[in-house]
C-alpha cells in the first residue's frame, strides 16, 4: 500500500513537461548511442552526466536513465538490419536478427526487439519497485562490517566476471580503488598522495575520471584501429520492412517473460551486466524451445529472449544500486556520480530523504519504456541514417564533448586535464587487456569500501568482519569469486591433460 | 621514522616530477632490455607491470609519513589495496614467465592516435589562452583533416556550428561558465 501511495506520487511528479522534456530527449539519445557501434551506453551517460548538474536532480537523472534504458535497446537496431551490434549486449540479438533481414524479414527482427525490449523493461522496472523498498529497509541496518563485506564482494563479482583477463580486471578494481584514496582522508583528515596540488585534496572527481576512462580511451582505441570509416549499410536504408502482427507478438510471450524474470535476475549482481544477461537468457531460450536447431537461422524466439533479457537486466543493475548504493555495471556506477552531483548519497537512505525522487524515476523508468515504443517504431531506417556519419566526425565531436563535460563539474581546468589523463592512461591499459569498468567501480566504491571499514574496526576490532554472520558470509561469496578463476583454469588445465 | 625531508619531498609537485621521470627512466632501461630477450612477445604488459608495481611500490612507501591519528590510521586503507595490486601482478608476471599468457596484441596505427593526442594537448593549452570556442573551432577543423575527412566545407561548417551550439547551448542555456582564456581576457576585460 505505501509502494502504491509512493508510486502515485511519483507519476505526479513525472508527468510534467521538464521530465516528459527530458525522457524523450533521453530516450532519442539512448536509442542513438545505442546503435552507433563506436559508442557505448556507459559512455553516453557519462557525456550527458556533467549537463545534468544544471537541471533538477529528478529531470537529470530521469535523462540519464532513459539514456541507460533506450540504449540497450538501440543496439539491436543496427544488429538485426546490418549485423553490426551497437552494444555488446546485442551480440546475442545479431544471432537471429541478422538471419531474419537476410531472408527479407528485417522488419519481423526489429518488431520483436523493440517489443520484447519495451516488455523486458517493464518487467525489470516492476521488480525493482517490488524489491526495492523491503531491501531498502534492511540494508539500513547494516553493520558498517556488513557494508566493507558487499563493497568487497561487488568488486570480486565485477572481476571474477572479467573473463579470461580476470586477474587484469582485479588489477583494475585495486587500481580504482587505491586512486580513491588519493585527496585528504575522510576520517583522519590526512592528506593522501596530493603532492602539493590543491585541486587533488578533494581526490579526482570521478566524472572527469568516468569521461576520460570511457570516452577518451575508447576514441584512442579506435584511432589506433584505424576505425575512421564510416560504416556500410548497404541496401538496408532501401527496403520495404513489414512488422509482425499482434498474434506474432503474443506467440512469443513465454520466452519473452521468461527471458525478462532471468534477465532482472542476472542484472541485479554486479558484474553481470545485459551482454550477461541477454547471452544467457538466449542460450536457456534454446534449450527450452521446441524447435532448438532453428535457433541461429532466423528464429524470432532468439531475438525476443536476448532483447527482454537485455532491457529487464537494467531494472536489475539499479537494485543494489538505489537500496545499497553499489552500481552493479559500468553505466550504473556513471549514475552513482549522477546522484553525487546533486548531493544525494545512493544507499537506502535515499527512500526515506528522497521518496519522491526514487518513486519519480521508478515512474519514468515505466513511462520511458512507452516513449521507446512509439520512437523504436519510427523504425531502423532513420537510425540506420544517423550511424552513417563518419567517425572522422563524430571522434572529434566526442572529445569536445568530453572536455565540456569534465569542465562543467567544478568549473576547473584541472578536470579537463586529468580527464585526457585518464584517457590515456585508460587507453594503455586497454591495450594490454586491462578492462575499464573495474577501475570506475573501484573509484566509485572506494570511499564506501573504506570509510566501512575504518569505522567497523573501530566499533569492533579486526575481528568484526568474521564474527558477524553476514559480513563473513559476503566475505567467503568475496573470496570464493576470486578463486573460481583459478579454479576454472585448473579444471581446464585437467580436462586438457585428459584429452592428450 | 625514516627522512621526514624524503617523505615531504616525495609528496611535493617537485616529487611527483622526479617520480614520473623514475618511471619513464625504468620503463626505458626494461625496454632496451627485454627487447633482447625472449620474453618481447610479452613487452607491453611487462611494462605495465613494472609501470604499476613501481607506482604500487612508491604510494607504499609514501605512506610511512601518513600522520597516525585515531585507531585506524590513514595509511591501512591502501597498503591493503597496495598489498592485492603487487599479489595480481606477481601472478601475471608468473604467467608470462611460464608463457601461459596470450602475448601482446600486434599495434595498430599508434602514430595516428599520438597525432591526435598532440592535437588534443594543444587543445587544452589554446584553452587556457584562446578560452573554449576559438580553441574548439580550431580543434574540430584539425584532427577531422587529420582524420582524413575530404570535405572542406563541411569541416567549416561543423566547426563554426558546434562553436555556435555550445556557445548558446552550454553557456547561454546551461550557464557552464566555460574558459574565456587568458589572453581573451587581457585583451578584452
Amino acid at each position: 500500500m505505501e509502494t502504491l501511495m509512493h508510486m502515485l506520487e511519483g507519476f505526479g511528479n513525472v508527468f510534467a513537461a521538464a521530465p516528459l522534456i527530458a525522457m524523450a530527449i533521453g530516450v532519442f539519445i539512448g536509442i542513438l548511442v545505442g546503435a552507433m557501434p563506436g559508442l557505448s551506453p556507459s559512455m553516453g551517460v557519462a557525456l550527458l552526466l556533467p549537463f545534468t548538474f544544471r537541471l533538477d536532480p529528478l529531470v537529470g537523472l530521469v535523462m540519464l536513465t532513459a539514456v541507460y534504458l533506450a540504449s540497450n535497446y538501440g543496439g539491436s537496431i543496427t544488429a538485426v538490419t546490418i549485423n553490426t551490434p551497437g552494444t555488446p549486449s546485442a551480440v546475442a540479438t545479431a544471432f537471429d536478427g541478422y538471419p531474419l533481414t537476410q531472408q527479407g524479414k528485417a522488419g519481423i527482427g526489429l518488431g520483436h526487439s523493440l517489443i520484447s525490449s519495451v516488455v523486458g523493461g517493464f518487467v525489470g522496472i516492476i521488480i525493482l519497485i517490488l524489491f526495492a523498498q523491503p531491501l531498502a529497509k534492511v540494508a539500513v541496518r547494516m553493520h558498517p562490517a556488513e557494508y566493507f563485506a558487499l563493497a568487497l564482494f561487488g568488486l570480486a563479482t565485477v572481476a571474477s566476471l572479467g573473463g579470461k583477463n580476470w586477474a587484469k580486471a582485479f588489477v583494475a578494481a585495486l587500481i580504482g580503488l587505491l586512486i580513491n584514496t588519493i585527496g585528504i582522508d575522510p576520517i583522519s583528515s590526512v592528506k593522501r598522495y596530493t603532492f602539493g596540488v590543491t585541486h587533488l585534496f578533494d581526490g579526482f572527481d570521478i566524472i572527469p575520471a568516468l569521461i576520460g576512462l570511457f570516452a577518451l580511451s575508447e576514441v584512442f582505441s579506435k584511432l589506433e584501429a584505424r576505425e575512421i570509416k564510416g560504416i556500410d549499410v548497404g541496401d538496408a536504408e532501401k527496403r520495404k520492412d513489414i512488422w509482425p502482427t499482434l498474434r506474432e507478438y503474443w506467440d512469443y510471450r513465454r520466452v519473452t517473460l521468461q527471458s525478462s524474470v532471468m534477465g532482472t535476475l542476472i542484472g541485479i549482481f554486479p558484474g553481470a551486466g545485459s551482454a550477461i544477461a541477454s547471452f544467457l537468457a538466449y542460450d536457456f531460450a534454446k534449450r527450452t524451445s521446441k524447435h532448438p536447431e532453428t535457433f541461429g537461422k532466423g528464429n524470432p524466439e532468439g531475438v525476443c529472449a536476448a532483447e527482454a533479457a537485455n532491457s529487464a537486466s537494467v531494472g536489475g543493475a539499479m537494485v543494489p544500486l538505489l537500496t545499497l548504493g553499489i552500481p552493479g555495471s559500468a553505466s550504473t556506477a556513471v549514475l552513482v556520480g549522477a546522484l553525487m552531483i546533486h548531493d544525494l548519497v545512493p544507499g537506502p537512505m535515499l527512500f526515506t530523504s528522497n521518496p519522491g525522487l526514487i518513486y519519480g524515476l521508478f515512474a519514468s523508468m515505466l513511462v520511458a519504456n512507452i516513449f521507446m515504443l512509439f520512437v523504436g517504431a519510427m523504425g531502423g531506417k532513420l537510425w540506420l541514417k544517423v550511424i552513417k556519419i563518419s567517425p572522422a566526425v563524430l571522434i572529434p565531436m566526442i572529445v569536445a564533448v568530453a572536455f565540456i563535460g569534465s569542465f562543467a563539474v567544478r568549473n576547473s581546468l584541472f578536470d579537463v586535464g586529468a580527464c585526457f589523463v585518464f584517457g590515456i592512461v585508460g587507453w594503455l591499459l586497454k591495450r594490454r587487456g586491462y578492462p575499464m569498468a573495474p577501475i570506475v567501480l573501484g573509484m566509485v566504491l572506494g570511499k564506501l569500501a573504506e570509510v566501512n571499514f575504518r569505522r567497523a574496526v573501530i566499533m569492533g576490532g579486526y575481528g568484526i568482519f568474521f564474527t558477524r554472520p553476514a559480513s563473513l558470509i559476503l566475505l567467503i561469496i568475496a573470496v570464493a569469486s576470486f578463486a573460481l578463476p583459478f579454479w576454472q583454469a585448473h579444471q581446464d588445465k585437467r580436462k586438457a591433460a585428459t584429452k592428450a | 621514522m625514516p627522512n621526514k625531508q624524503l617523505g615531504a619531498f616525495l609528496n611535493s609537485t617537485m616529487g611527483f616530477w622526479a617520480i614520473l621521470a623514475a618511471l619513464l627512466v625504468l620503463l626505458f632501461a626494461g625496454r632496451s632490455v627485454i627487447k633482447k630477450t625472449s620474453g618481447k612477445v610479452y613487452l607491453g604488459q611487462i611494462l605495465v607491470i613494472m609501470a604499476l608495481a613501481f607506482l604500487s611500490l612508491v604510494f607504499l612507501v609514501m605512506t610511512i609519513w601518513f600522520p597516525v591519528r585515531g585507531e585506524v590510521s590513514a595509511a591501512v586503507v591502501p597498503r591493503i589495496w597496495i598489498a592485492g595490486i603487487f599479489a595480481c601482478l606477481i601472478y601475471l608476471f608468473i604467467h608470462i614467465l611460464r608463457k601461459t599468457e596470450d602475448p601482446d596484441e600486434p599495434a595498430g596505427d599508434v602514430g595516428l592516435s599520438f597525432k591526435f593526442m598532440g592535437i588534443t594537448l594543444a587543445y587544452i593549452v589554446l584553452m587556457v589562452l584562446v578560452g573554449y570556442f576559438i580553441a574548439s573551432l580550431c580543434f574540430l577543423a584539425a584532427t577531422m583533416t587529420l582524420l582524413s575527412y575530404r570535405r572542406p566545407l563541411v569541416i567549416l561548417a561543423i566547426s563554426f556550428g558546434w562553436m555556435l551550439f555550445s556557445y548558446l547551448v552550454f553557456f547561454r542555456v546551461l550557464f557552464v561558465p566555460l574558459p574565456r582564456g587568458i589572453l581573451i581576457n587581457a585583451l578584452f576585460g
